[in-house]
């Protein structure tokens, strides 16, 4: 078996008296696209810092691609990609210069790092623009440049911290595109992330509030878990009725009415509906519309987030 | 508008600090360090005469505020030395014959001066003929003046090596401590320490640059104050791009540390001016410390720029060897060493 690219065993990092990581325990596997989602302030950044070396945790520890962060923070830093929240690069060197600058301090050899630098350079469609100076960039191009150095040496592991912030949902798509196409290639993910669309497009998403674990799971899994199963919404003949016979009907749970429509919450949603359908059938109940629910994972991650509660004290 | 205004200068603590105090500050340093007339100027006596009108004389001298007499000797030439090496910067000789000659009303004493002191070395001579008249009320005694090394007494000979040490002592202070807090304030330094370059490294590299960019500028300054001005390099370069390399190295080491308690570039130029002040008019640059007060005398003596113009003064006017800046290169390199330690250990590689 693999083992974990990332795993951390009740990592907990205070500022003065605020808990901004308690106890964390994580465990992100080796070619997987990982979201970290959670609110601001949720302890996103600080542990992405802390799995880059960046910051020492105040107890637990963290193993990234198999060393301890903390006891030998450059084999990490050698073998993993980071791309800050915020935009750090030179703007007074070109774009190939700091493309250039940072193979050379992850001491990539230097045909190496030209080969590796046009390849990634076409990836990220910045070619065009290796001559100018990346002050010169707009907003989205500097993001692109900022992947590109990340990816300079050749990663196993990429940490991106809110990668596609205040970009435009059409370039949020072609990020993504990379990082599926890098994701072939065999680099692990870790993205810390607040919007939903992109958190859908993870394997696996942990959900934190308060620097602690809410869940861990796949979207559709996390979905399950907040709603407790799978949702359907029916139209029949005699909504009433229906409704007080499927109230006695085993797996299904939760059954409401409104505007004569009626929501129902069940195992697996794709088996239920023609079974539902034939039961209210036998009873003389017409189905007139049946449709599985898909709930956003903006509510399920409202709902989760909800139960959590109060940032505990210290 | 004038009340959001203020209220942002109150709250920005460091700038509210900065406006109230810097003024008293420097009016206070300015006061205590120019007292207006040159005292306390290190006096060596050779008394070659010895008889009672001789020793009448010393005592006089010995009571005046401007000379503060530390050694006696009857040998002309181990006064020189003692000028020299820079442990007097007048001596007061009094020829074998005064006794005899004040008696014929036809005394001569000497005032040999270091001519790499022109402030004091003006001073001196007037002071010594003041004493003299008063000495003898019918008896004429004539003073001549011995000027040592800056024999027109040119004021740029006092003064560009000074110039010197204080660009190196500010400009690469700050430019590093700039250059880190930069790093620090677009968020570049982030990224940079995601990488496995260690703090050393990043710090050295900066180190060597402005290194590199400090000696640019000393010789550009020492170019110009040789052909254009006409300053005579009398010593060893050999031994003045010693004393630049130390220096140099403490003074960034010293930007390093102020960074490293800067969030902005701002901040560490906010840091960096009240020190440039103190350490410009505290140094010895236009005015000898020991005509200071006692008060500010011992901050001039912490301060590493003190050691550097002395040094450079006595190495580039009076062509003196390294015997004779020994200490001060004792005390800077010592200074040294503590400050890049310092700065090494302060520069860490994380972010807080």
């Amino acid at each position: 078996m693999m083992p974990d690219v990332v795993q951390t065993t009740q990592l907990t990092k205070r500022f003065g008296t605020l808990v901004a990581l308690d106890h964390m325990n994580l465990s992100v596997k080796a070619g997987e696209i990982f979201g970290f989602l959670g609110p601001n302030g949720a302890g996103k950044t600080t542990t992405v810092r802390i799995l880059c070396g960046l910051m020492v945790p105040t107890s637990g520890s963290a193993t990234v691609v198999g060393y301890d962060v903390a006891k030998e923070p450059e084999e990490v830093k050698q073998r993993i990609g980071y791309m800050p929240q915020s935009y750090g690069l030179y703007d007074d060197l070109t774009v190939e210069e700091n493309l250039e600058f940072y193979g050379s301090i992850y001491r990539v050899p230097p045909d190496e790092r030209r080969r590796r630098g046009s390849e990634i350079l076409q990836l990220v469609r910045l070619d065009e623009f290796r001559d100018h100076f990346a002050g010169q960039l707009s907003g989205g191009m500097k993001r692109r440049l900022s992947l590109a150095v990340s990816l300079i040496h050749g990663p196993e592991l990429l940490i991106l911290d809110e990668p596609t912030a205040g970009i435009d949902p059409p370039l949020r798509r072609v990020f993504w595109e990379y990082f599926r196409h890098l994701n072939k290639l065999g680099v692990t993910f870790f993205i810390n992330t607040h919007y939903m669309d992109e958190a859908e497009l993870c394997d696996r998403l942990a959900l934190i509030n308060y620097g602690r674990l809410v869940a861990v799971a796949s979207p559709i899994e996390l979905k399950r878990k907040a709603i407790g199963g799978e949702q359907i919404e029916l139209v029949t003949t005699d909504a009433q009725r229906t409704l007080s016979m499927l109230r006695d009907v085993d797996s299904v749970r939760g059954a409401n009415i409104s505007d004569g429509t009626i929501s129902l919450v069940v195992d697996d949603a794709a088996s239920s509906i023609p079974r539902l359908t034939s039961f209210l059938k036998e009873r003389g109940i017409e189905v007139l519309q049946a449709r599985q629910l898909r709930p956003s994972l903006e509510d399920v991650f409202i709902k989760l987030v909800q139960e959590t509660g109060e940032r505990p004290r210290q | 508008m004038t009340k959001k205004e203020l209220t942002h200068l109150i709250r920005n603590r460091r700038v509210f600090a900065l406006t109230l105090l810097m003024p008293l500050l420097l009016m206070t340093i300015v006061g205590l360090a120019f007292t207006g007339e040159v005292r306390h100027i290190t006096t060596v006596v050779v008394n070659k005469d010895g008889r009672p009108f001789s020793q009448t004389l010393v005592d006089s001298l010995r009571a005046s505020e401007t000379l503060r007499i530390r050694y006696y000797t009857d040998d002309e030439s181990q006064a020189e030395a003692l000028i020299r090496d820079g442990f007097a910067k007048v001596a007061i000789v009094i020829p074998a014959t005064f006794d005899d000659d004040v008696k014929s009303s036809n005394g001569i004493i000497y005032v040999m001066v270091d001519g790499s002191d022109p402030v004091s070395a003006g001073a001196v001579a007037p002071v010594v003929q003041g004493i003299a008249l008063g000495f003898t009320e019918k008896l004429r005694i004539q003073v001549e003046r011995l000027v040592l090394y800056n024999p027109s007494l040119r004021y740029i000979d006092f003064i560009a090596p000074a110039i010197v040490g204080i660009f190196l002592q500010i400009f690469p202070m700050i430019l590093i401590s700039m250059a880190i807090a930069g790093e620090r304030e677009r968020g570049t330094i982030e990224q940079l320490i995601a990488t496995p370059v260690s703090g050393l490294e990043i710090l050295l590299g900066k180190l060597f640059v402005y290194m590199g960019f400090g000696f640019l500028s000393a010789t550009s300054m020492l170019v110009v104050a040789v052909y254009v001005f006409n300053l005579v390099v009398r010593g060893s370069v050999l031994l003045i791009v010693l004393f630049l390399t130390v220096f140099l190295t403490a003074s960034l080491s010293l930007g390093t540390l102020i960074s490293a308690g800067s969030k902005t570039q701002m901040q560490a130029v906010q840091t960096v001016m009240p020190m440039i002040y103190i350490m410009i008019f505290l140094s010895g640059t236009f005015y000898p410390i020991e005509a200071m007060s006692p008060l500010v005398q011992p901050i001039s003596y912490v301060l590493p720029l003190t050691y550097m113009i002395h040094a450079l003064r006595a190495v580039i006017v009076k062509g003196a060897g390294l015997e004779v800046v020994t200490n001060d290169l004792i005390f800077l390199s010592t200074y040294t060493v503590v400050m890049l330690v310092l700065a090494v250990a302060v520069f860490r590689k994380k972010l807080e």
